[in-house]
């Protein structure tokens, strides 16, 4: 497990928060609610691939 | 090491691009406003020179900001070149000469082709008095465009910055 995707998705969400916060200011509400919803979905494209691996250790144990 | 520099380079185009882009909402403030400098220009040639369209437009190109000069300097050579050109039609063409440098929207196109339709086509009176509702709109038009500076250049700039620092987070 490497620390390196933590710091990254730790990343993408310090910056889709500033997305959002610049984008509100900008009275720019709709985009702001698109560019956070990418990058929700950024970090979940990331993640998932994580919970396979997990879920295939899971079963992995329990030789299924 | 080539990993960072990859880095500093997406993150110094899309900062750049990002400043290129907010510098056009302040390229267009200042369009409107040396357009109303230009078109009194325009309006001391006409009553109070009497010069001969072509001439005054050539003479306003000349004068005015860099930015505004496509405008009156094709304006002025539509109009010596072609025998039988109106001068709305020299103004046209030296509005869309214009469009090519800043953006502009249709409304804006539309006032200043407008504004065409009026000159050289009547009384000294009556272009003083087109030439100053035009200033008028113009002028209406620098209040929105300085208010859309406002709201857009910040923006762009973070964003850009943003934008790159997620490109590279994600190449990362």
């Amino acid at each position: 497990m490497n620390i390196e995707l933590i710091f990254q998705i730790a990343g993408i969400g310090i910056l889709t928060s500033i997305f959002h916060i610049v984008l509100k200011q900008a009275g720019k509400e709709e985009y702001s609610f698109i560019a956070t919803l990418a990058g929700v979905a950024i970090a979940l494209i990331m993640v998932v691939q994580l919970l396979a691996e997990l879920l295939n250790q899971v079963k992995g144990v329990f030789f299924l | 090491m080539f990993k960072l520099l990859g880095a500093f380079c997406i993150l110094g185009s899309c900062g750049y691009i990002g400043v290129r882009i907010s510098s056009i909402y302040k390229k267009r403030t200042e369009i409107f406003r040396f357009l109303q400098n230009g078109l009194t220009l325009l309006e001391t040639e006409i009553s109070y020179c009497s010069t001969p369209l072509p001439l005054a437009l050539e003479r306003v190109g000349k004068k005015i900001n860099k930015d505004c000069q496509p405008l009156f300097v094709r304006a002025a050579a539509v109009l010596k070149e072609n025998k039988g050109v109106t001068a709305a039609e020299a103004w046209q063409a030296g509005v869309e000469a214009l469009g090519h440098e800043v953006p502009l929207t249709k409304e804006e196109k539309e006032l200043l082709f407008i504004f065409g339709h009026g000159l050289g086509g009547s009384a000294k009176e009556e272009q003083v008095k087109n030439i100053a509702l035009t200033q008028k709109q113009l002028n209406v038009l620098e209040k929105a465009a300085e208010e859309e500076q406002a709201r857009n250049q910040k923006m762009w700039q973070y964003l850009s910055f943003s934008i790159g620092a997620v490109i590279v987070l994600i190449l990362i």
